[in-house]
């Protein structure tokens, strides 16, 4: 049988790894934003993956799926399989799912919270895509 | 034709590409349904959405963002909304094909074999499907 939720989460961290990707080409404003960062941000979700990472250097974005990298500049790590889901459809806000203790960031968490317009945009793109049905 | 529109065309082709060929490793359901399926699917979505999954031997390989010079079959659909909406099974492709809003060029048999494979993709992901 297939595990449908780790499936689903697997093909939503790609997803949104892919698009974010895909936008770095498509749209300016984004892709100056992106000027001048060099950072590795591994995915990892709790309690047995999946676990991805995402490259982000000379304003392009790409992902690594079932990937662990060995030096991070940040870890983001989420709790379980649901809290996974949630996040990727856009159905529950970083900010609060790391003061619920759903989602914890390890590492440099400067750069991650400056970093956290990526969702943000990302988000804005996809919102009625993602919200559900 | 907005960032947008594109954006989302393309993660729904992701989901369905990457999601067949996920299943193909991981489901042995999945992998009798294809066993004896032998095909290029092609995708072309909108002016210049392409994309097409390689399918043999048990196993999907998913093209993103790219053509192959001889598909089995081509599925044509200009209008993305309509895309998507066939891509996450709100519209069903036989209706979709009816209605002359997804066209068909080549095998029409493997065409037909495109929408088995996309229902058990449904199946599998259930309600969790974007």
């Amino acid at each position: 049988m297939v595990d449908s939720k780790k499936f689903a989460v697997k093909l939503l961290m790609g997803a949104m790894q892919y698009a974010s990707g895909q936008l770095a080409e498509m749209d300016d404003s984004f892709k100056q934003k992106l000027e001048g960062i060099d950072t590795v941000i591994q995915w990892k979700v709790e309690p047995d993956g999946p676990n991805s990472y995402t490259v982000v250097k000379n304003s392009k974005i790409e992902g690594k799926m079932d990937a662990v990298h060995d030096k991070p500049t940040y870890s983001i790590v989420l709790k379980s399989a649901d809290v996974a889901l949630d996040l990727l459809r856009g159905q529950l806000d970083a900010e609060k799912a790391i003061a619920d203790g759903k989602m914890n960031i390890v590492g440099d968490l400067t750069i991650a919270m400056k970093q956290m317009f990526i969702l943000a945009d990302l988000g804005e793109y996809l919102a009625d895509l993602t919200g559900g049905g | 034709m907005s960032v947008k529109d594109i954006l989302q065309t393309k993660v729904m082709l992701y989901i369905m590409a990457k999601g067949l060929e996920e299943l193909s490793k991981i489901s042995e359901e999945f992998q009798e349904e294809i066993e004896d399926f032998q095909a290029v699917l092609q995708w072309n979505v909108g002016e210049n959405i392409k994309m097409y999954l390689d399918i043999g031997d048990q196993k999907v390989v998913a093209h993103l963002d790219a053509e192959h010079d001889d598909p089995t079959v081509t599925f044509i659909v200009e209008d993305m909304a309509k895309a998507r909406a066939i891509l996450n099974g709100e519209i069903d492709g036989t209706s979709a094909y009816m209605s002359g809003d997804l066209k068909m060029e080549g095998d029409m048999q493997a065409g037909m074999r495109m929408g088995q494979l996309g229902e058990l993709l449904q199946e599998n992901l259930g309600d969790l499907r974007p």
